[in-house]
């Protein structure tokens, strides 16, 4: 389990030569570029879970997400990539990116490591200043069959999928900040299409993971590296608190 | 039966009270000074105990300002010195001593607090000199000397920074020795005003990636 704060913001595609400079000087460390595929999946509503006393929340079905690294040989068709990479996607598709195979792949091979996540909606109140949330995360280690029939098996069925790309930065403090693209990943039958959400600019998200909500030490530490990290880029980026609705992985209850 | 002067009793008598040798100037020019100083120095304690710690320069520019109060609340005091030491302060028959007692203590007090008496103690401590065995004049030839040193610091301190070139993208003596043109080391720390824009709502992309709501 992992208390997660942080902070958002989003540029546009212009800024991010600039910014990618900023945040490299700022953490002393080189961008490191990452590219994740995720695949959101929701209970099963064929298992007619009983939505009991949903009013008071006692029954709450959650959205979990698996993760995997997209290897970066195959997101530049074998090109070396760098930082540089992400100043030519603006579009629906990653041109050196097969996502059709990518996705045959790893249905077809039992090889690839997820991660599995659940997390709960960021903490309420109306003095905070940043986003604290409680996400579970562990790597499948093994399953019997595909990672899709464990799922399957657990009650799940598929939501959703999308890819992000960006680039991250490891501060000293133990704060990390990403600067990433998203792609929704439509199925339809045999056909794999991508689609660009964050159009014309980068997400960022600045945060600090500590291992136990009870470290209060920890979580004030790392508030305050937070929220001087955004006084050090105010008027320049300005990171903010998202509303925590937006975060909730549940489903939505009145459907 | 007639009242003389004599029979009244003191405490019930309206006795005029005479400010005509009261010295108004003094007091009410110390009495801004003062509140001036007490309203920096609250708000340094305020800034120095809250969470965040303010930034370095404001911190100087509030330490400054306090300080040249001070110098001139000093130089105030200095002013009206004979004025005030020839001043007794006194109260009238009429105060009722016995249901504000305290205020009276403190208002007539003329020794100063313990905490007060601590930091004099402490002053004279650390400043190194044995004021009960020397005389005025001695203690004014150090105070002197103390002078002389801190301005000799102070000089080679300048004289040292001279040396270097804290600007631009050469030292001092690259630039002597290499004669490197002046426009050549147009460095200058600057202050960016660019500012980036959000070309889509922070809170809809999250929505989507936590929900799958497409928009």
């Amino acid at each position: 389990m992992v208390q997660q704060l942080a902070l958002f913001s989003a540029i546009e595609d212009e800024s991010y030569p600039l910014s990618v400079e900023t945040l490299t000087i700022l953490s002393s460390n080189r961008p490191r570029l990452f590219a994740n595929f995720n695949k959101i999946y929701k209970p099963n509503p064929s298992l007619q879970i009983e939505k009991v006393n949903a009013k008071n929340q006692l029954v709450e079905q959650t959205r979990v997400k698996l993760s995997t690294a997209v290897p970066l040989s195959k997101l530049g068709n074998g090109a070396e990539l760098n930082y540089h990479f992400m100043e030519k996607l603006s579009n629906d598709d990653i041109e050196s990116f097969n996502v059709k195979s990518y996705i045959q792949d790893i249905d077809s091979n039992n090889k690839t490591n997820w991660a599995f996540q659940i997390s709960d909606i960021p903490a309420a109140g109306n003095n905070r200043k940043l986003s604290s949330q409680t996400i579970h995360e562990s790597v499948i280690q093994s399953s019997s069959g595909s990672v899709s029939s464990f799922i399957d098996e657990l009650g799940y069925v598929n939501d959703f999928q999308y890819i992000n790309v960006g680039v991250k930065f490891q501060f000293l403090s133990g704060v990390v900040m990403e600067i990433y693209k998203v792609w929704q990943v439509v199925q339809k039958d045999q056909e794999v299409s991508m689609k660009l959400i964050t159009k014309d600019g980068f997400m960022i998200k600045a945060m600090y993971n500590v291992n136990k909500s009870t470290d209060i030490e920890s979580l004030n530490n790392g508030s305050q590296l937070l929220l001087k990290l955004k006084t050090d880029l105010r008027d320049y980026i300005e990171l903010d608190i998202p509303d925590r609705k937006c975060m909730d992985t549940r489903l939505n209850h009145l459907d | 039966m007639t009242d003389t002067p004599s029979n009244t009793d003191p405490l019930q008598s309206a006795i005029a009270p005479d400010f005509s040798s009261v010295p108004t100037q003094a007091l009410d020019a110390l009495r801004m000074k003062f509140s001036q100083l007490t309203a920096s120095l609250s708000k340094i304690r305020d800034e120095m105990s809250r969470a965040e710690l303010p930034q370095w320069y404001t911190l100087q520019a509030q330490l400054t300002v306090t300080l040249s109060q001070l110098s001139s609340l000093t130089n105030t005091l200095d002013h009206y010195e004979e004025t005030l030491d020839a001043t007794v302060a006194y109260p009238l028959p009429s105060f009722p001593t016995t249901a504000h007692e305290g205020l009276i203590t403190t208002l007539m007090r003329k020794k100063n607090i313990p905490e007060v008496d601590e930091w004099i103690k402490d002053a004279k401590e650390t400043n190194g000199l044995d004021v009960d065995s020397l005389s005025d004049a001695e203690i004014k030839k150090l105070i002197n000397k103390d002078k002389d040193i801190t301005s000799w610091a102070t000089k080679c301190l300048l004289d040292e920074r001279a040396k270097h070139s804290y600007t631009g993208l050469y030292t001092t003596k690259e630039r002597q020795t290499e004669s490197i043109d002046d426009r050549d080391n147009l460095y200058t720390s600057s202050v960016s005003n660019v500012k980036t824009s959000r070309p889509f709502s922070v809170d809809k992309v999250l929505k989507f990636v936590n929900q799958g709501e497409s928009y």
